[in-house]
């Protein structure tokens, strides 16, 4: 009787252990299949335009070899630096022509060598055909002739003339000719802008950068800069992982989703390279889970990202999950083990009292203490197999079911066959069975093996 | 050789057991060790056995110090001697050779030689025709002679005998005492604890006295109960 209970209750033990075990197992390969959770999503639109009041820190002027970059200015042509690279710049619509907002390079030596270019800018109304280029060389005095009227694609905009102010400050010229005056050049350039009877409103602003005459430079666009400025911030902080930082642009975005959902052509047509609605986005791994939030602080704060997403709360949920589930299961299975220690003593006890007399007789004869224990450890470690070996059946056939049962179900969770863990349930089972019968016998045959 | 220092033992409950007891007793020696109920008999069979600890002085036997001696060289001391006692303590459910045997087998006797060695000694004790019996289907005069062959299966060189005939009719009693005598005629040393009279007188040995916990008498072909 006392050896069914000691088995029952040592395989009721193993049983708990065995499902925790299986319990952590899955929570585990599940953690996996959802990802790596130590990670924060940066999203930055870097195309977004700006409003009026949005700051920008301006960026770094361009490099020319023989020529100091002295700073920015918004004047066409400027030679006086109005900012320095750093500053911060806020965004004024009275600098904007035609919602665009340039920064001109200021430098040390303006290039001046005489000749004049001349451009027009339709100041923001989307034409019905283009301005006609010209790429005559003038000089202060030369006449030059209008191009054609230009046309807009709204018919209640029409065409009044040509401003060398974007604001038409400067007055409307409506002649079809015009002779460069020394005070029209700006930069070797004069830029002339269409007056429209009714001119556009812009709330929203972009930024450039102009080399400002000096042509062997490039500056890389606004966004280029946004991304770039970003990720040399996201570089220097604490807590980012070793190569922990992936750039995924906002066209590898695009093409991933419209591969993703390449059966519905209605997204398909709405998801255009001009139309990108997606951002341009940093994947940034980081080490130590406990100093995420700031972390998330810091990367929030770097100018030019608009969004972050961090997973660190799904990943605190889970982990308490977890960590409350080994509680429980902790605390079930000190318990039983103890009770099924205890059984086995109380089993062992039994046998031991039963020859007690046995016992003596053999210490009187020489037995060492091994060869007195020996048996009682074989039946403590012969309930444990036993035990074990039942509490694995018993575990195999409940998780077949359950695998069953959930796995047709719920697609979400992913079961880990009994075949990948079996052995070491197996294992575990027969182990653990064998410790504590041993444990059991030793502690109960230890007052009967004193000398 | 077996030697008591001024052996004291005073047990747990303040009991005093032995008050100072020098004894020696040589190899091959035949010692009768009496004295009335609760004089300390029992004790010194005890202390012999290493069933229990002296509380002060010394007790060799042969080479094994026995205040001294760690717990795990017990068995082997035990190995050499054998002990016999009143109630024989026999395993019930083992036939007579299989008891002799058991003792053979504890200290991992080869089979063959156990075979050989149980036949031996069940010839001594004249038990050969019983060896299948079971301990119950004996009398006490052959349960004593089972247990005594058991004693000398492992070739002791000292039998410790504690009240041998205490449960054994008078004329079996005499039985166990000649074959006691023809195993000390073999060599060994033989120490027998008793109180009975007729049995010490009888066979004039050594008689060491034991009187409240001291030795009140030691001499060779003494008597029971005799004063120095």
């Amino acid at each position: 009787m006392m050896t069914i209970a000691s088995v029952i209750v040592l395989l009721s033990c193993l049983i708990v252990m065995g499902c925790f075990s299986m319990l952590l197992i899955n929570i585990n390969t599940n953690l996996d299949s959802i990802g790596d959770l130590n990670e924060i999503v940066v999203f930055v639109y870097s195309d977004a335009p700006y409003k009026e009041g949005d700051t920008r820190t301006l960026p770094e002027g361009p490099v020319v070899e023989g020529n100091n970059f002295l700073g920015w200015t918004t004047v066409p042509g400027g030679v006086e630096a109005q900012y320095m690279p750093g500053d911060k710049y806020v965004i004024d619509p009275s600098d904007a022509i035609a919602g665009e907002i340039r920064f001109y390079a200021v430098w040390e030596n303006t290039k001046n060598e005489g000749k004049l270019t001349v451009s027009y800018n339709a100041n923001g109304v989307a034409l019905d055909g283009d301005i006609a280029l010209d790429d005559k060389e003038y000089k202060v005095g030369s006449t030059l002739n209008f191009p054609e009227k230009p046309v807009s694609k709204n018919p209640t905009v029409t065409f009044l003339g040509w401003s060398l102010t974007h604001d038409g400050s400067s007055g409307t010229i409506s002649a079809d000719k015009y002779i460069i005056g020394e005070k029209d050049v700006k930069g070797g350039k004069i830029t002339f802008y269409a007056m429209w009877s009714n001119m556009p409103e812009f709330t929203e602003f972009t930024l450039a950068y102009d080399p400002n005459g000096v042509e062997t430079v490039s500056i890389p666009t606004d966004s280029e800069l946004k991304l770039k400025h970003v990720e040399e911030q996201l570089g220097l902080l604490q807590n980012v992982a070793e190569d922990g930082i992936s750039f995924v642009s906002k066209e590898d975005t695009l093409k991933d989703q419209k591969d993703k959902y390449k059966d519905y052509p209605g997204l398909q047509s709405f998801l255009t390279d001009s139309n990108n609605p997606f951002p341009d986005t940093f994947v940034v791994t980081y080490d130590d889970n406990s100093k995420v939030d700031s972390l998330q602080l810091q990367i929030e704060s770097i100018e030019g990202v608009d969004k972050v997403r961090c997973r660190s709360d799904i990943a605190k949920t889970i982990e308490n999950l977890k960590s409350g589930v080994i509680v429980i299961f902790s605390w079930f299975m000190v318990i039983l083990f103890v009770v099924s220690i205890f059984v086995i003593i109380n089993t062992i006890k039994l046998t031991v009292a039963n020859r007690s007399e046995e016992i003596s007789i053999m210490r009187y004869l020489g037995a060492t203490k091994w060869f007195i224990s020996l048996p009682f450890q074989l039946e403590g470690a012969i309930i444990g197999v036993f035990s074990g070996a039942i509490a694995f059946l018993i575990q195999w056939y409940v998780y077949g079911y359950v695998h069953k049962m959930v796995g047709a179900d719920l697609n979400m969770i992913e079961i880990v066959p009994f075949s990948e863990i079996g052995v070491f349930v197996f294992a575990g089972c027969i182990i653990i069975g064998i410790l504590t019968g041993l444990i059991g016998s030793m502690i109960s045959i230890r007052k009967n093996l004193k000398a | 050789m077996i030697e008591f220092k001024n052996v004291k033992k005073i047990y747990d409950n303040g009991t005093v057991a032995l008050d100072g007891v020098d004894l020696t007793i040589q190899d091959g020696e035949f010692v009768f060790i009496v004295g009335a109920s609760g004089a300390g008999k029992s004790t010194l069979t005890k202390l012999l056995t290493r069933e229990e600890m002296i509380t002060d002085g010394s007790l060799t036997v042969d080479e094994f110090d026995l205040v001294n001696m760690p717990e795990r060289k017990i068995p082997y001391y035990r190995r050499r001697i054998g002990i016999v006692f009143q109630d024989f303590r026999l395993i019930p459910d083992m036939t007579v050779r299989e008891n002799v045997a058991f003792a053979l087998e504890i200290v991992g006797e080869p089979r063959a030689k156990i075979k050989r060695t149980v036949n031996s000694v069940l010839k001594t004790v004249g038990l050969e025709h019983k060896a299948n019996a079971f301990p119950n289907q004996l009398s006490g005069g052959e349960q004593q002679r089972v247990a005594l062959a058991r004693a000398l299966a492992n070739n002791a060189k000292t039998i410790i005998a504690d009240e041998p005939t205490g449960n054994i009719d008078p004329r079996r009693s005499l039985e166990i005492m000649n074959l006691l005598i023809k195993i000390h005629k073999k060599n060994k040393t033989v120490i027998v604890v008793t109180h009975e009279k007729q049995l010490v007188d009888y066979f004039h040995q050594r008689v060491v006295t034991i009187e409240n916990g001291v030795v009140t008498s030691d001499r060779v072909g003494g008597m029971f109960g005799e004063k120095v």
